[in-house]
């Protein structure tokens, strides 16, 4: 399995090879989009400038470093959808990066989006973003058709279903899982809230007045008796949820390890899913908490390449996390099913 | 007042309400409802007696007034955000009986599918095989593409799920807001469907209607007009969002179980459902609502939505349906 990792300034790029990065993402937002739309419209999911470069003389050296480590470098295009007018503005741009920066390829959500970018340049290598939600193998024949390379999916997978889509997308497609950091209480290619201004909506909805209503009664009437305590624990279990799923409150723990999602337990099942790349997600992440969730990723992978057993991997990855009542919360895994 | 097909000898298929179909959505209910199907009960008295959605009796009396005459001619069966509630083969059967009786077409509606549900769907779609009129709404680009390779002559209408425009009603209001730069208005106000990529792909799947929202931000002319499908709109429930992990489901399960997506449940979205109240950013205390309905959470549109929507329809060329969703789980209809 491959390590793919989030680099979003030049500075980074040999403190993340040097610690087993095997590939890297990052986004690019030409100052010419900000002047266009302001913050109003994020180029991809990290914006508008937080996370990203916006130079491109910076995206062509950072590719040139990062080659010089034999590492190869996809740039992120992965709003929801791009216009008409942005498609026209972004196909260009995308060109002058794969020809004049060498980019390796691109991630994309916008289906019609990955469509005119392999028929602008049949051969650039097009990621289909999680945000594509591919959940079923009719989705990967789909973006097989349309000649994607890779599909990364949804965090909402659990590992039996990635083995089955790794399965069918045998041959045809790499596939990519994440492994750390960025949690999404909503499915993300159905989620259409933003987070510009507001923050997110996940985030908000446990603080806000709220009741569980009886379906069929009167808009006054409210749960009693046993239902009625069921619906407070259910709301109290959800605001725990959605404060794991969004980095505990704080994104490093007192040992200066990362919080947030995670599956470094599930490592040694996701393995024999036969999957091509594991993911480190957060361009917007601090360098040390890269480099941080990076050697905890690569620790797990070192032992089980030594041919470590399950549970041993499983030990291992709960040991380098150092937070047991977390792990045994089980609201931070991104693989509930197959937490140890 | 609005009638049913028993009060009146033309189809609505034949010219009542402006020519524009009317759909009735039936989300959360398993079995058909008899007295609908078969016209014995007008669609605004049913829809005005429905509590606790106040929203209901707008649409009745806004449907009454711009489209004179309208009456459902279709039935949607299934949910669009969760495959658990994907009714059986035999269940889509009693829907497609009762509402041949009625003289009404079917809608079966897909959620966005795991693999298995794939399988599922697969199997409920060819009870519609040679059923008149009838279609699938698929939520997603895999189902749309396993749908059609292996039946070829399947109506499949793309679901307002794969309409990707943002709809969040904390700030849908300002999107077109005249202190937003010129461009990124435009863009909040419009989807990239019209681009070749997305038109090549809608010509490749044969797709012939998509589905959407009645969003808060009022659309651009050319995201209604200038499209070769014809379009429907949803009322009164703007989607927001979904996971697939349920918020309901979780109520009865232990704590290490909540909130795991695709876990078992108990069809609690069928009894009850959450109703939140977000603040509006620097709007002195006001608030929007949104409903969770197990796995989805939707805005009820405002009134001023309503009207502005149903307002286009007689100069408009592509849309001519309209999709109301029941309110609660539709067991009003049960009996």
């Amino acid at each position: 399995m491959r390590l793919t990792v989030p680099v979003s300034n030049l500075e980074e790029v040999e403190m993340l090879a040097e610690n087993g990065a095997d590939e890297f993402f990052c986004g690019y937002v030409p100052p010419e989009w900000l002047e266009r739309y302001g913050g109003a419209f994020w180029l991809n999911r990290r914006g508008p400038v937080v996370g990203n470069l916006v130079q491109r003389d910076d995206v062509s050296l950072l590719v040139e470093r990062s080659h010089a480590f034999g590492i190869p470098v996809h740039v992120t295009f992965n709003a929801p959808y791009y216009t008409p007018e942005q498609q026209e503005f972004l196909l260009p741009v995308i060109g002058r990066l794969t020809r004049e920066s060498g980019i390796d390829g691109v991630i994309v959500s916008d289906v019609g989006f990955l469509v005119a970018l392999r028929c602008a340049f049949p051969e650039l290598s097009v990621h289909a973003s999680s945000v594509m939600a591919t959940l079923n193998p009719g989705m990967v024949d789909f973006l097989d058709s349309l000649g994607a390379r890779r599909v990364i999916f949804p965090r909402s997978l659990g590992v039996a279903d990635i083995a089955a889509l790794c399965g069918a997308a045998a041959g045809r497609l790499e596939t990519e899982a994440f492994v750390m950091n960025e949690g999404c209480v909503f499915e993300e290619g159905y989620c259409m809230t933003t987070h510009r201004s507001v923050g997110a909506l996940c985030v908000q909805l446990p603080g806000v007045p709220h009741r569980v209503l009886p379906l069929g009664g009167e808009r006054s009437e409210s749960l009693a008796g046993e239902e009625g305590e069921r619906a407070r624990e259910l709301m109290g279990a959800f605001k725990d949820w959605v404060w794991f799923q969004n980095g505990c409150g704080n994104s490093m723990n007192s040992s200066g390890m990362p919080n947030g999602p995670c599956g470094l337990c599930a490592i040694f099942d996701l393995a024999r899913t036969g999957v091509t790349s594991l993911k480190i997600s957060g361009r917007g992440a601090s360098s040390y908490r890269k480099l941080v969730s990076l050697q905890m990723v690569r620790g797990v992978l070192d032992l089980l390449g030594r041919g470590a057993p399950r549970e041993e991997v499983a030990r291992k990855a709960m040991a380098l996390r150092n937070t047991p009542k977390f792990c045994e919360a089980r609201y931070m895994c991104y693989y509930r099913e197959e937490a140890s | 007042m609005l009638l049913t097909r028993d009060r009146r000898v033309a189809l609505p298929r034949e010219g009542a309400g402006l020519g524009v179909e009317v759909g009735l959505s039936f989300p959360f209910l398993a079995a058909p409802p008899p007295a609908v199907l078969r016209g014995e009960e007008s669609l605004d008295d049913a829809l005005r007696g429905a509590a606790p959605d106040d929203a209901h009796a707008v649409i009745a009396e806004a449907l009454l007034r711009h489209l004179p005459g309208v009456a459902p001619s279709r039935v949607y069966v299934g949910n669009e955000t969760c495959e658990r509630l994907l009714p059986t083969p035999r269940a889509i059967a009693s829907w497609v009986a009762s509402a041949r009786e009625g003289r009404l077409a079917v809608s079966l509606v897909l959620p966005p599918l795991s693999r298995d549900g794939l399988s599922k769907a697969e199997e409920a779609v060819r009870v519609l095989d040679g059923v008149e009129a009838s279609e699938v709404v698929a939520n997603d680009w895999g189902t749309v593409h396993r749908l059609r390779s292996r039946y070829p002559g399947l109506t499949i209408v793309l679901g307002r799920l794969t309409h990707k425009m943002l709809r969040d009603p904390r700030l849908a209001e300002y999107f077109d807001s005249p202190q937003a730069p010129m461009a990124a208005r435009a863009a909040l106000c419009r989807s990239g469907e019209l681009a070749p990529g997305f038109r090549a792909l809608m010509e490749r799947y044969g797709i012939g209607r998509r589905e959407i929202d009645p969003f808060l931000q009022p659309l651009e002319a050319d995201e209604w007009e200038s499209r070769s499908e014809k379009v429907s709109v949803h009322f009164p429930y703007l989607f927001v969002t979904m996971g697939r992990a349920c918020l309901l489901g979780a109520m009865h399960g232990e704590p290490v179980e909540k909130f795991v997506s695709g876990a078992p449940c108990r069809s609690e979205c069928r009894k009850y459902a959450v109703e939140f109240r977000l603040p509006v950013p620097g709007e002195n205390g006001a608030v929007k609502n949104l409903l969770n309905r197990g796995n989805a959470y939707y805005h009820v549109v405002p009134p001023s939505v309503i009207e502005r929507i149903l307002g286009r329809l007689p100069s408009s060329r592509r849309v001519d349906r309209i999709v109301v969703t029941v309110p609660g789980d539709g067991s009003r209809w049960r009996q």
